[in-house]
């Protein structure tokens, strides 16, 4: 009996001193909510406080001056694709290389493991500027780090 | 039987085939083309491209403190940006695979950070440096809300430290609790019969049992905390007085601030070098470690 009642007091103080530690992880989205209505003063002068005036014009300013919905649909499109192509192309890839243990399959692999510690800078210094400008929308080099990283975890998966 | 052989060349064709070739498209094709302009004197734009041979590696490792510092930095970002996502990542995890009732609320707000891109968050936490920190120092009088945030080296390097363990140890997180899942209960109950206390079921049974996921987190954390970027561009910029400029930033600045884009190269190659060293040596010494079941 002794030790249940224990038991429950460890997890109660687990549980709180978790969920501390959360809300110390979630204090940048309460400073990026509280700004996001204040007035651009408000922001200077008091920034960690609560909002005096709401203002919700904001939104609405930033959502015209990006242009949101191409925005959105930009990124929705590169999502769809690199995550299909991903999901297809790296499956088959380590299902073969799961299935059929060939030297040049693990030659592969390997490679496709160690380009993760490939810098982008590295692997795009040398095609033309304003290809490396578009580095910072990080679309290939994350797609091509991911398929190490993938075939990783498939490869965990599949042993 | 050659016909059998052939379906199995059909076979890897098709299945390892695409991969092959976008690997090489992306990868392998830039990779030997950087190499070739780290040997010359390019600068990203004009025709006349000089050869140097090995005149841009001389030039790095005889005169050139910037980029010395820059490793310096990044080395000692990298040790403690590792053993403090590494850490922070696994005793997460530990505590959230106990049955605590929040448990599914806080998985998502430690995964959170992950969810905003790099630049962006780097420019969030400038602001909570600069401004949140000082009104929190005003409000509280703690000192340490009122050190001179991102202003001095030191500070600059522990507020990229901290920004960049709010951010991965969440992802680490995720990997170590399904391995930790999978740790068989059996062999848990079994020690426990035995009179093993929590420590040394800890020590002896669940830590042995995951080093596969330690394998993965230790390459993943070394890898991007090496080749830390954006987040140095967003909080620091490099600054003050290039104290905190990791080695991306600095082939960056190199190549297309200074537009000495072949000795930019060669910096990022030799960059490359170090970095494949590093973490196929971590690979090995962590994969001995791995005990089957």
């Amino acid at each position: 009996m002794e030790k249940t009642s224990n038991y429950h007091l460890g997890t109660w103080v687990a549980e709180i001193l978790l969920i501390v530690i959360g809300l110390i992880f979630l204090v940048p989205f309460y400073f990026l909510l509280v700004n996001s209505i204040k007035s651009f003063g408000d922001i200077l002068a008091h920034s960690a406080s609560w909002p005096t005036t709401f203002r919700f014009e904001n939104y609405a300013n930033a959502w015209n001056k990006i242009n949101f919905p191409t925005a959105l649909g930009n990124s929705l499109i590169v999502t769809i694709v690199s995550n299909a192509l991903l999901l297809l192309i790296s499956s088959m890839a380590a299902y073969q290389m799961v299935r059929h243990d060939t030297p040049f399959n693990r030659f592969t692999c390997g490679s496709n493991g160690s380009s993760l510690s490939i810098d982008y800078v590295a692997a795009y210094g040398s095609v033309q500027r304003i290809e490396l400008k578009q580095q910072y929308t990080r679309t290939d080099p994350m797609l091509s780090g991911f398929w190490g990283a993938f075939i990783r975890f498939s490869f965990s998966w599949l042993y | 039987m050659s016909q059998r052989k052939s379906a199995q060349l059909l076979q890897q064709l098709v299945f390892v085939g695409p991969m092959a070739l976008f690997f090489v498209l992306i990868m392998v094709i830039p990779f030997l083309l950087g190499l070739y302009y780290s040997m010359t004197n390019w600068d990203g734009v004009s025709e006349n491209i000089r050869w140097l041979g090995l005149g841009n590696y001389v030039h790095i490792f005889r005169n050139d403190p910037d980029f010395r510092n820059a490793f310096w930095f990044t080395v000692r970002f990298t040790v403690c940006g590792v053993i403090l996502t590494n850490l922070i990542g696994f005793f997460l995890a530990y505590a959230l695979t106990k049955p605590l009732r929040t448990r599914n609320a806080l998985r998502t707000v430690f995964f959170m950070p992950n969810m905003i891109g790099g630049l962006l968050l780097g420019f969030i936490w400038q602001f909570i440096f600069v401004r949140g920190f000082s009104a929190v120092g005003e409000a509280t009088g703690l000192s340490f809300f009122k050190l001179p945030w991102l202003g001095d080296g030191p500070t600059a390097f522990w507020g990229t430290v901290i920004v960049f363990v709010w951010q991965y140890a969440g992802y680490l997180m995720v990997i170590y609790i399904s391995s930790l899942n999978n740790v068989p209960s059996a062999l848990i109950e079994s020690a426990q019969i035995d009179g093993a206390g929590r420590r040394q079921i800890l020590r002896h049974i669940v830590v042995p049992l995951i080093m596969p996921a330690v394998t993965v987190c230790l390459f993943l954390a070394i890898s991007w905390s090496f080749k830390v970027f954006e987040l140095n561009l967003a909080l620091t910029k490099g600054g003050p007085f290039k104290s905190t400029e990791s080695v991306a930033l600095d082939i960056y600045n190199e190549a297309f601030t200074n537009n000495r884009l072949g000795l930019g190269t060669a910096k990022a190659m030799i960059f490359f070098v170090v970095v494949a060293i590093i973490t196929s040596i971590q690979v090995r010494l962590t994969k001995k470690k791995e005990v089957e079941m």
